[in-house]
Formats: C-alpha cells, structure tokens, sequence
C-alpha cells in the first residue's frame, strides 16, 4: 500500500485556481520531493494532506485514511513542519520539544523518551536548557525539524526545510532527514526549490508548476528524460514541454 | 493531557513574558494609587485661592438697635458687617478646604491671582443696617469664579459654592429675617415665625437607595465608589489585549500555529488552552486590580480634603464587599474581553492587525460605562438595548448594579450572562479553529495567505 496516494486535487482561493488536478504516489521508506518554483502550489498541497486546508475536488489518501474524514487518525501518523516555521521563542529548546512530545503521547516514560530523542536529533548540546530567543537561525530550524521527527511519524512532511539557511546548517538539517529515513523507514515528502537538496535527499521526485504535476521520476530518470546536466536544466525543460502542450 | 499540556506552554509562555506581566501588575496595582497621589499633589502644590476684597465702609449703629450679627453691648457702635462677612468666609471655606488660601484686602488695586473673588460693597453695613421699615434697601456682593485650568476643579466649585451658600444664608435666615420681624411688628402680627414668610415651601431633602431605603451620604458615596470603579475595565484589559494577540496571532506569525494544526491536539483544546492562561492572567490582573483600589481609596480618604473630592457624598468608601465583588467581576470582564477578542484576532495574519482590532475591541466599554455613569444602563432604548446587551462588559455593570441593590440573585444571573457570552465567544472560536478560515485569514486585514 502506497504510503500516500494524491489524486486529481483541485482547490482555489478566492478566483484564483491554485491546484489543478495533482495527483502522485509516496511509497512507503521514500523520500519524495516536490519541486517548484514559488507559487507552484506546493505549499497548498501539503496543507490538504496535512488536513489543515481542504481539497475542493479530488481524493487524498494517508496510509489508507482519507482527508479531510479521518484527519484525526492521519496526524497521528504524520508530522508537519511548515516553511520558515519557528520555535516557541519564550521557552527554551527542552520545553520546546517535551510540549510537542506531550501532544503525541499521555505516557511519562514516553514523554521523556521522545524529547530524548528530539534532543539528539537537534544536536544542540546545552543550549537545549536555554531559551530558543538565543539560538541562532539554523539551531532553531534544527529543533523545529527535530520536534517533527522525534514523535518518529509514519509520513514527514517537510516544507522547504532549509529555507533561509546557511550552507552549514543546511548540510546538517539533510543529513538529519536522511539519517531518520534510514533508521525508521518512514515516508517524506519534501518540498524546496532548491534542486540540489531535493537530488541529495529525494529517491522520487514531482516537478509542479501552475497547479500541475508536470513529471515524476528518480532525479537521475528526470535528468536522462530532458539529456540535463542537473535538476534545474531538466525542471526547466519540462516547465517549456508543459507551456508548449498546453 | 492534550489541554494539560496546551495550557502547560501557554502560562510558561506567559510567566516569561515579563512585558505583560509587569502591564498585569503595574497598571491596575499602581495607576490608581499614583492618580490618587497625583491629584493629592495636585491639590497642596496648587491651592485654590479665595480673595475677599471688603470695602465697606460701616455704619454707625446705635446699641439698642436690633442687631443682625452679634456685637459688642454698649453706646454707639461703628459696625463694618462686610469685614465679618469676609470672617464668615475664610472660616467656612478653610472648613472644606484647609489648603486653601484665603486672602482679605480692603482695595481692588493689586488683586493676587484667585481661583474665587468676592467683592463686598463700600454702603454693605449702611445698606443692611438701615432698618426703616418704609426704606429698606437692597446691597450686591459681587462673586466671581475663574474659569480655566485652576478654576473648573472640583475643589474650587466646592468653594465657590459655599461661599455662595454662606451668602444666601446671610441674606436670607439673617438680614431677611430680621426685617420681616420688623415688619410684622409694625403690623402688629404676633405668632408669625418669620420663616413662614421668607419661605413658606420647606424643601426637605433626602437620599434614598434605589429600593426606597433611606440612606446617608457614606452610603451614597459607596454608591458612587462602585460605579467609579467600573474604569478599572479598561486597564485591567489592556496585558490581555497584548496576550491574546500574541498567543493567537503571534503564532500564525511564527507559523508554530500549523505545526499544532497538523498535531493530534484536538482544535478545542488549542483555544481552551489558550484562554484558560489568559484566565490565568486575568486572575492576575484581578487580584492587583483590588489590591490598587483599596490603595486609591486610602489615599483619596486620608489624604484629600472634603473640597476636593466635591462633597461628603462624593467621599469614596472601601467596603470589603464592594472590593471582592469587583474583583471578580474585574476577572469575568478579562474572561468576557479575552473571548471578544479570539474569535477576531484568529482571523488576522499579523500582530499588528491583532492590536489593531483589539484596540477596537477595547472601546466597547467605554460606551458601557459612559452610559451608566449618567444613567440606567436598563433603560437603554431599542435598538440600541441590542447592542448593548450583547456586549458582556454591559453585564459587569448590571453585577455591581445588583450588588448595591443588595440582590445578590440578580448579580450571580448578570455573572451567569456574562459567562454564557464568554462561552458562545469560545465557542464561536473553537469553530473558526475547527475550520481552514483560520489558515487562509480570508477575512483578515492582510493580504491573503496560501
């Protein structure tokens, strides 16, 4: 069974057409990423998946359980980290952690074993006992993503996790998702703009432009499909296929 | 455990937040104390000036004539009535003023600066001392009242008005009265009082409760404490407008607010758990808010003058009851204003925007309470009764209304209202939470989000 399974998902704000029919499949254990420019659409669909937006037309599918129905059941499997998406400044990274930890879990034992885990993931050494208004930019997306993957969900969705980051720390926040993926064996979907990120980390990849999925594959699929040197050749490639079908 | 934990964040949140807990404490413990102490000083830096000019020049009054103020016994005396007038003044006026200063002079050349001048006339004694049944004559004694920043103060209205008090009675209960005890006995009346002439309709007044009950002026000027008190909405509200702005709002600046979303926690719970901390620091606030009243009115009692407050049924009185109700009803608004506010701020994208809509939010009262300092908020007439009923802060009013009625059912069935609004208000925001609107701020002052 697919881990998550998107089928012709419409939604509009307002007059403005937003989603026009995705559709893709994440397998479970893989790391997908959506790639696209600014204002693809990207954000929209992890939302609906997440169950935070709805779909106006169209059918979403997590491990089985549909959104918007049983969303209840799907974040339970799930965890999102939205783009540029902070800490809670006033509290340090300790408390940070253990209050997401207390959201999936009533368990003591459990709790601790979480925010343990959170604590190793974000790596942050003893600035973890100290509020989150000291860190730096990169130290606090490295909690935010931690408090995502410590409840070890089912289906990650990271939404341009290393947006605004410095190299250094962007280097580490993959290595982090990477290292989660091989010891859990979970699903990602990730989406960045930045082709490098997405061909380090993804196994599959969906380029999006305008509403629509215009190809999936491997990155190596996509790159031999366009004779590109790299993602970005091949996602421009197939955005002028795409205007020239269209 | 999901609303145990949203409220664990939420008051650790808070108790960090040093800004709005120092607002909490400061404004309502302090500001009232420090307004009490500023019109205290206010009142000895700057005291009202009573100028009496007297240029009576007297009259010569044989001892045996029938005196209208009292006068040492023997011969021919040469009477100055104006300089005993000028006496009666100063003694009554430093009475409900011991600040004041009261100046005689016997010229009008170099006048001080006054708050009140009273000018007596140069023929005053001759005029009232002419006791010539076939010619009595009539005298003018000049008051005048300095408008301005010094003369609209309470304490110089007291003042003005006593001495025109102390006139009046001249004129009236002791010149008059003589001269019609003169009259009636050149008509050979005998019997008659001479108020009976001078002022045949007795007025007699009295203050009642609003159930009929006779009641002294202490007990007015409770009255008038508990309504006064009713300003204290608009501070002890101000650190929750800046908390709820930033629990609800701040966290869709921050976009901490969709990882909660996308969390199991149930939507209920995120509100709950954020209003349950505003409580938390409505509470707060409360409790500083009795604590700065029973201060203010220690201060304005022991420490201002009768002038100065306006009269003895303006003096404040700290009843324990009134306190401790207003406590609580201080808490209530805080609830009633902090449900106002969620349901709006939730639909804003910034900050910013939270503020500006909590600032609005915030006025609301002060029609409330303007309203019911001139008159009974009940009588509001539709359809303004409307919308003045679903205003909880309306409640808050009618509570401590009931109170000085003594109907303590009526004050637990306005509390009761003001909590069913607070719960619909809850209600109103769980379901925005509930639903995407909450994300897309469609009807956010913003731009629109995707």
């Amino acid at each position: 069974m697919p881990a998550v399974v998107v089928k012709d998902l419409w939604r509009s704000f307002g007059k403005k057409v937003v989603l026009r029919g995705v559709s893709f499949e994440v397998e479970e254990g893989e790391i997908f990423g959506l790639l696209g420019p600014n204002g693809a659409g990207k954000t929209t669909t992890l939302r609906i998946i997440t169950g935070i937006l709805r779909p106006h037309k169209g059918e979403v599918l997590v491990y089985g359980k549909r959104i918007p129905e049983e969303a209840e059941e799907v974040r339970r499997l799930t965890s999102y980290l939205p783009e540029e998406s902070d800490v809670y400044l006033r509290l340090t990274g300790y408390e940070n952690l253990k209050f997401f930890a207390m959201l999936y879990s009533d368990d003591p034992r459990e709790i601790d074993e979480i925010v343990r885990k959170g604590a190793e993931i974000a790596d942050i050494g003893d600035a973890l006992g100290k509020p989150t208004k000291t860190y730096s930019k990169g130290m606090r997306r490295r909690l935010a993503l931690a408090r995502t993957l410590m409840v070890r969900p089912r289906l990650a969705i990271l939404d341009e996790p290393t947006s605004g980051l410095d190299v250094y720390s962007s280097i580490k926040v993959r290595n982090i998702i990477k290292k989660f993926v091989e010891e859990t064996k979970a699903s990602v979907i990730l989406s960045s703009h930045n082709m490098l990120e997405v061909e380090y980390l993804c196994h599959r990849v969906a380029f999006i432009a305008d509403g629509r999925i215009i190809e999936v594959g491997t990155p190596e699929e996509l790159k031999s499909h366009f004779g590109a040197s790299n993602l970005e050749e091949a996602f421009v490639k197939a955005v002028e296929v795409a205007k020239g079908a269209a | 455990m999901q609303l145990k934990a949203m409220l664990w964040k939420e008051v650790k949140d808070l108790s960090r937040d040093r800004k709005t807990i120092f607002t909490a404490v400061f404004l309502p413990a302090f500001m009232l104390p420090l307004m009490a102490q500023l019109l205290v000083i206010a009142q000895k830096s700057s005291p009202v000036v009573v100028v009496v000019v007297n240029l009576d020049r007297g009259a010569d009054v044989p001892a045996f004539v029938l005196q209208p103020l009292p006068l040492e016994a023997g011969g021919v005396q040469r009477v100055n009535l104006g300089l005993q007038v000028a006496k009666m003044i100063e003694e009554s006026v430093l009475k409900v003023s011991p600040t004041a200063r009261v100046l005689v002079l016997n010229s009008t050349k170099d006048v001080p600066y006054y708050n009140v001048l009273v000018v007596i006339p140069p023929d005053f004694s001759q005029k009232l001392l002419t006791l010539n049944p076939e010619r009595f004559n009539r005298t003018r004694v000049e008051v005048y009242y300095r408008a301005g920043p010094g003369g609209l103060g309470i304490g110089a209205t007291t003042i003005y008005q006593t001495i025109v008090t102390v006139l009046n009675y001249l004129s009236t209960q002791v010149f008059a009265k003589q001269r019609v005890e003169i009259l009636l006995a050149c008509c050979e009346v005998s019997g008659v009082p001479p108020e009976a002439v001078l002022s045949p309709i007795e007025v007699k007044t009295e203050y009642v409760s609003v159930t009929g009950q006779r009641i002294s002026a202490a007990q007015l000027g409770k009255m008038l404490s508990a309504k006064l008190l009713l300003f204290s909405i608009f501070y002890v509200t101000v650190p929750v407008l800046a908390f709820v702005s930033d629990s609800v709002a701040g966290e869709k600046e921050r976009k901490t607010l969709e990882t909660l979303l996308a969390s199991p926690i149930k939507r209920r719970n995120i509100v709950l758990g954020k209003f349950g901390a505003a409580l938390v620091l409505g509470l707060i606030a409360a409790v500083a808010d009795m604590a700065g009243l029973i201060a203010y009115i220690q201060i304005i009692n022991t420490q201002m003058s009768v002038a100065q407050m306006g009269s003895m049924a303006f003096q404040l009185t700290l009843d324990p009851w009134i306190v401790l109700l207003h406590g609580l009803v201080m808490l209530l608004v805080i609830a009633a204003t902090a449900a106002m506010l969620m349901p709006l701020v939730s639909l804003t994208d910034s900050v910013r925007s939270a503020q500006s809509v909590g600032g609005v939010v915030q006025m609301i009262p002060l029609l409330v309470i303007l309203y019911a300092m001139y008159a009974d908020i009940t009588t509001v007439p539709m359809p303004w009764g409307a919308l003045v009923y679903a205003i909880p802060h309306t409640y808050a009013v009618l509570a401590i209304d009931q109170a000085l009625k003594g109907s303590w059912l009526g004050v637990v069935q306005s509390s009761l209202t003001m909590i069913g609004i607070t719960a619909a208000l809850i209600w109103v925001t769980i379901k925005i939470f509930e639903s995407e609107v909450l994300v897309t701020s469609a009807f956010s002052f913003g731009r629109r989000r995707r």
